[in-house]
């Protein structure tokens, strides 16, 4: 197993360097550069080049990545060009925050995916599952950005019951503990709420297939035989080896609590990673823009790696031989 | 007498408890009135709560580049002196005084003596000669380093008097040595000019302002509270302005609805006229403040052959000799352009009433706008004619113009993002199909597009203006600029080089003026652009919000003053 996560880890590297060469390279070839963004004729030309020179982005291309790389390699992501301060210090505040929103949307989503998956299989063709099914693949196929538009319209603007986005209210620093913990969970309602339903539909639906696959097979018919109830084969019997590949899906969604969700952060003004992104490149803050990507490319090769492992430890027919023997 | 106050402050926390309701009466508990020279009693305090949609990357103002953030900055710093709304004169801030020698090549400013930075030290002669340090040095890359150009000295005499010497007369001393707030040596004076961008203070500035930072989560908020030390005719009345960072419109217009913002700056024009009806109506409390705005937007006809522009050859001003556009190089087909596109069906189709008609490039809020100026009539008549003359041709009747086998037909680009450039275009592109000319639209994303127009790579461009408050041509419309960023369509016209250099130094107004107009008629006979609308700015801002002025030199030119009656506070 050991070896197993260090080949895969090995082979990992080469292909996260390969990667983030090609983004630098794109990125640097797109037009316009930081400085861009100033058309005001109020903006000196000469100014220009001073800032450029200040970046350094006036040197040769070949220069600039071996400066990037030298340094990204050493763990020094450099200065956002457009916020003025570390990298580091920047996506550490997003991440952050990205990781409250998008790991509760996570939970949410697969506990509602996987318990209606379940529901929904054991009463297949029935109304319930009709209704859920409805539901689920309307929900799947909502743009979210329409989604939360419409909740904050109906939750905020018509009811007044829940804020329009942000992280805290105005005045969050006068609450007393109890208010400031109740006043991020307030805000924390919708965008969780948009983030989790689309992934719980889509994970709802893969738990059902699985769960119906599962139910059809000899050892559930062989518990049956044997007089067990229908709520032991059922959550019991069936229900472990029907969520396996959802695990897998779990794995996979790792990449996603980290890079954020961009449209949803833009809507409810949550300022995580998904808008440190967009912003970074609307701004060809390089700096900044590469070091998200690589974040996204470490974390989709550890989260695929975390799948298999998972993928391992909960199914007993899977194993990883140490060097000499067969999986 | 004292028993009865007591009372009044009493029956006041009453009120407001009981329309305030909500955990924050920590803030507002003790009402403080101020009374007026003319005898009107303000109560002090209340939160202003703007919304932005995007953060600004730091509130140092020789650093941060946006209106967004020299808004902010100018509540936390103070510059020698404010101008006023006829933006020619002037009313002290820091410098009480100032007088120019005889030969108007010195001007000295007399400072205030009690006016301290955030941590208590004094403002002295010394930051005013720093912040000059700073503003001039190449290193820190100032966007509005050029102004300072004609500058050649700044010293203090002793800690309240400062002198500038210039190195020439002209109109717009007084400007150039006040632009640019002062900001603290005794911080900021160790720190390497090439380091300063990248300075913890700009997070977290010390200011002498009437407000100053007391948080700022990125990406989420920034408060400023009030500074008690600030001067006390300066005082502010509000407590707090909060800034919520708000990255989407549409939330935005929410938030400003459902009352969690109290002001939205440049509310969509659509939305603003509905505001105006609402709120005539009752319907609102949000009150629509709409003036005069900043910018114009234009269609730039490009004088070269963008496919044939060679950056390399001929990069000096004076060899400066490209391929000509094969349509926009005759200035006679540019003005026919203008001539087919109906500039007031625009303005009616697209503008919600808060857009101006616009003739030449001094916009109507400056001192040297000519009403008089002449107008390029709406005619395709005469568009068609002057195409015609010019040897464009229907000649295999498909429609479209040809000569030489050539059709004319061209692209136009715009930055996406921007609902009115893009309907305009669209409305062009039909009034030019009119006259036998076929115009294709392409959208480009905004760094793309004006790095396209950097680089002269279109033929067309709708794009648009930001007006500084000084009136000058030079960085857009003259040859010596058409390397530089500005001049894009590449416009050349000795005439206008010379009426232009000679406007700038005249220092009679009247004579200015006259000069400057007379520039202005060369542009428009030349139509480097065709200018299509000047555009009027409109804020709403809720009505609780008194003696509220908004004008052509911002939002917040007399924040000061805005108060809230007591019993309409929020927080």
């Amino acid at each position: 197993m050991l070896t197993y996560v260090i080949r895969r880890i090995g082979v990992a590297i080469p292909m996260i360097w390969l990667g983030l060469t090609l983004t630098f390279f794109i990125m640097r070839l797109a037009p316009g550069d930081p400085t861009t963004q100033y058309i005001n004729p109020d903006f000196d030309p000469e100014v220009k080049e001073l800032m450029l020179k200040k970046f350094g982005l006036d040197k040769p291309l070949h220069v600039q990545y071996w400066r990037w790389l030298t340094s990204f390699v050493q763990g020094d992501f450099g200065i956002s060009f457009d916020r003025s301060r570390p990298v580091a210090d920047v996506i550490e505040d997003a991440i952050y925050n990205t990781l409250i929103l998008n790991g509760l949307a996570l939970m949410v989503a697969l506990l509602i995916g996987v318990v209606l998956g379940i529901f929904s299989a054991i009463k297949q063709y029935s109304k319930s599952d009709d209704v859920m099914t409805i539901v689920s693949l309307f929900f799947y196929s909502m743009p979210r950005f329409w989604l939360g538009l419409m909740l904050i319209l109906i939750f905020s603007y018509v009811l007044g019951w829940l804020p329009t986005g942000g992280m805290t209210s105005i005045n969050y620093e006068y609450m007393s503990a109890w208010g400031q913990f109740w006043d991020r969970v307030v805000h924390l309602i919708l965008p969780v709420f948009v983030l989790g339903v689309a992934s719980a539909a889509s994970t709802m639906r893969y738990m059902r297939g699985s769960m119906l696959e599962t139910i059809r097979q000899d050892f559930i018919r062989t518990a049956r035989a044997k007089g067990l109830s229908e709520r032991v084969v059922n959550f019991k019997h069936a229900t472990r080896n029907a969520i396996l590949p959802v695990v897998t899906l779990f794995g996979l969604s790792i990449p996603f609590i980290f890079s954020g969700s961009i449209i949803t952060e833009i809507v409810f003004a949550w300022p995580g990673m998904g808008r440190v992104m967009l912003t970074a490149i609307f701004a060809r803050d390089y700096p900044v823009a590469i070091a998200v990507v690589a974040i996204i490319y470490i974390m989709v090769t550890l989260g695929n790696l975390l799948a298999d492992i998972l993928y391992a430890a909960v199914d007993p027919r899977v194993r990883y031989g140490d060097g000499g023997g067969g999986e | 007498m004292r028993k009865s106050l007591i009372i009044l402050v009493a029956l006041a926390g009453v009120v407001f408890m009981a329309c305030g309701g909500g955990g924050d009466k920590k803030m507002s508990e003790d009402i403080r009135f101020v009374t007026m020279p003319d005898g009107q009693r303000i109560p002090q305090g209340g939160t202003l709560i703007v919304g932005l949609i995007s953060d600004v990357k730091a509130l140092n103002p020789y650093i941060s580049t946006t209106v967004q953030a020299s808004n902010i900055e100018s509540l936390i710093f103070m510059t020698l002196a404010d101008i006023n709304k006829d933006l020619l004169t002037y009313s002290p801030r820091l410098a009480k005084s100032w007088e120019f020698s005889e030969d108007r090549k010195t001007l000295t400013f007399h400072l205030r003596n009690d006016v301290y930075w955030a941590d208590g030290e004094k403002t002295t002669a010394k930051d005013v000669v720093f912040s000059h340090e700073v503003a001039v040095d190449p290193r820190v890359a100032w966007s509005a380093i050029r102004w300072k150009d004609y500058i050649t000295d700044v010293t203090a005499v002793d800690d309240t008097t400062v002198v500038f010497t210039f190195d020439r007369v002209y109109p717009y001393q007084m400007m150039d040595a006040t632009v640019g707030p002062i900001i603290p040596e005794h911080l900021l004076g160790d720190i390497k000019p090439e380091n300063l961008a990248t300075a913890e203070y700009n997070l977290d500035p010390i200011g002498n302002g009437p407000y100053k930072l007391k948080s700022w989560r990125q990406q989420q908020q920034i408060e400023l509270e009030a500074n008690p030390d600030y001067y006390e005719e300066g005082k502010p009345h509000l407590d707090r302005i909060v800034y919520r960072i708000v990255p989407d419109r549409t939330a935005l217009l929410t938030q400003l609805k459902t009352g969690e913002i109290d002001m939205l700056e440049n509310v969509p024009m659509k939305e603003f006229q509905q505001l105006k009806k609402n709120f005539k109506a009752g319907k609102t409390d949000i009150k629509p403040y709409e003036f005069m705005g900043r910018t114009y937007d234009y269609v730039a006809w490009n004088t070269i052959d963008p496919e044939k522009y060679d950056p390399d050859v001929h990069t000096t001003v004076e060899s400066f000799d490209q391929i000509p556009n094969p349509f926009f190089a005759d200035a006679k087909i540019r003005r026919a352009m203008t001539h087919a596109i109906d500039r007031e069906l625009i303005r009616e189709a697209i503008g919600y009433g808060l857009l101006v008609e616009m003739r030449g490039p001094i916009a109507p809020i400056l001192w040297a706008y000519d009403e008089s100026l002449p107008r390029i009539e709406y005619d395709p008549e005469q568009a068609r004619q002057l195409l015609s003359d010019a040897g464009w041709i229907d000649s295999n009747g498909d429609g479209i113009r040809d000569k030489d086998g050539r059709k004319f037909q061209f692209i136009m680009k715009t930055n996406t993002g921007n609902e009115r450039r893009e309907q305009a275009c669209t409305l062009i592109q039909d009034m030019l199909s009119k006259v036998g000319v076929k115009m294709e639209i392409r959208m480009e994303e905004g760094v793309t597009f004006f790095d396209n127009l950097d680089q002269k790579q279109f033929e067309a461009a709708l794009a648009g203006w930001s007006v500084g408050l000084k009136v000058d041509m030079t960085t857009t419309f003259h040859s010596r600029s058409v390397l530089d960023k500005f001049n894009f369509p590449s416009y050349r016209n000795p005439e206008f080089d010379r009426i232009n250099d000679q406007a700038k130094f005249e220092m009679d107004r009247e004579r200015a003026k006259e000069l400057w107009s007379k520039a202005q008629r060369i542009l428009i006979e030349d139509q480097p652009y065709t200018w299509l609308f000047y555009t009027k700015s409109g804020h709403g801002l809720h009505k609780r919000f008194k003696d509220v002025i908004m004008d052509q030199r911002g939002t917040y030119v007399n924040v000061r003053d805005w108060w809230v009656p007591a019993d309409e506070r929020k927080y």
